[in-house]
């Protein structure tokens, strides 16, 4: 009787477990799609801050490519699954994270090309240095976050 | 399921695995829509349909309706008082299966104190 009774136990609490990792996972799909979209923003943000208006220019056109090109891959099953479905999860908590992000973003983008700027004058573009060190840490943050969603599948 | 009358903090509506399982998937997110919520507890429309609406009546969900271009959408929210159920029911399970593992198990074989030696002779 004791047994059956754990054994239960365990089954239902196996359903819960299964189920949350179900749901962290479909959030961790949705915020790359935030996280490429506060890039977008913040790259759109900081273009128009750049001295130069032909570079600013031609960031703008990047972004609204890049974005097109998201558009487009939301439509393919492979793209829905690597970005995450529109809709899927309507997260409120979500939607203020993108705006903060928005935001932050669009601070740190200009403020880590002030300091590559300082840090390597005349040394190749700096933009592109600062693009970089805010990709790297966004790729990273994203794949530590992978890796403790596996950990916890595990 | 055996687990009824088990623990006072055990939830009867949420015995049923099904429901279990809509439950903690909206425990951990706001808002999900319904076809989200169906494939990923592996059910049909119409069963998960009446799922919710058993869980909407007891106050631990809510539905919205709305509309994504022209295509409708229905999206489904666990109440607080379903958060708390939830949490609740999980806490009670853990604790169910933390008592039965404390518990030593008794091999088949060895006598138990009530029941008389000799008996164990017969028994293989």
């Amino acid at each position: 009787m004791e047994q059956r009774q754990e054994d239960d136990a365990q089954r239902a609490l196996a359903v819960v477990a299964a189920s949350q990792r179900r749901s962290r996972a479909a959030l961790h799909v949705q915020l790359r799609l935030t996280i490429v979209r506060a890039v977008l923003v913040a790259a759109a943000l900081s273009a128009a801050a750049l001295p130069d208006r032909g570079l600013g220019a031609l960031v703008l056109l990047s972004c609204a490519l890049l974005g097109a090109a998201l558009l487009v891959a939301l439509q393919t099953p492979r793209g829905a699954a690597v970005f995450g479905r529109q809709g899927v999860l309507r997260a409120r908590s979500l939607r203020r994270g993108e705006l903060l992000a928005c935001l932050a973003l669009g601070a740190a983008v200009p403020v880590v090309h002030r300091i590559t700027m300082a840090a390597a004058s005349g040394t190749g573009e700096p933009v592109v240095v600062a693009g970089v060190i805010v990709f790297g840490a966004i790729v990273a943050a994203d794949l530590a976050w992978n890796r403790r969603l596996r950990r916890d599948a595990a | 399921m055996s687990l009824v009358g088990r623990d006072d903090d055990l939830q009867p509506l949420l015995l049923d695995p099904t429901r279990l399982a809509i439950t903690a998937l909206l425990g951990s997110a706001t808002w999900l829509e319904f076809p989200f919520v169906r494939d990923a507890v592996g059910t049909s429309d119409s069963a998960l349909s009446k799922q919710a609406a058993l869980l909407e009546r007891a106050g631990l969900l809510t539905t919205r309706k709305g509309y994504i271009g022209k295509r409708p959408r229905t999206w489904l929210q666990l109440t607080s008082t379903g958060r708390a159920m939830l949490s609740a029911h999980v806490e009670a399970l853990r604790r169910i299966a933390e008592r039965a593992a404390a518990t030593p198990l008794r091999s088949p074989r060895e006598p138990t104190p009530s029941q008389p030696e000799t008996l164990d002779k017969f028994a293989h």
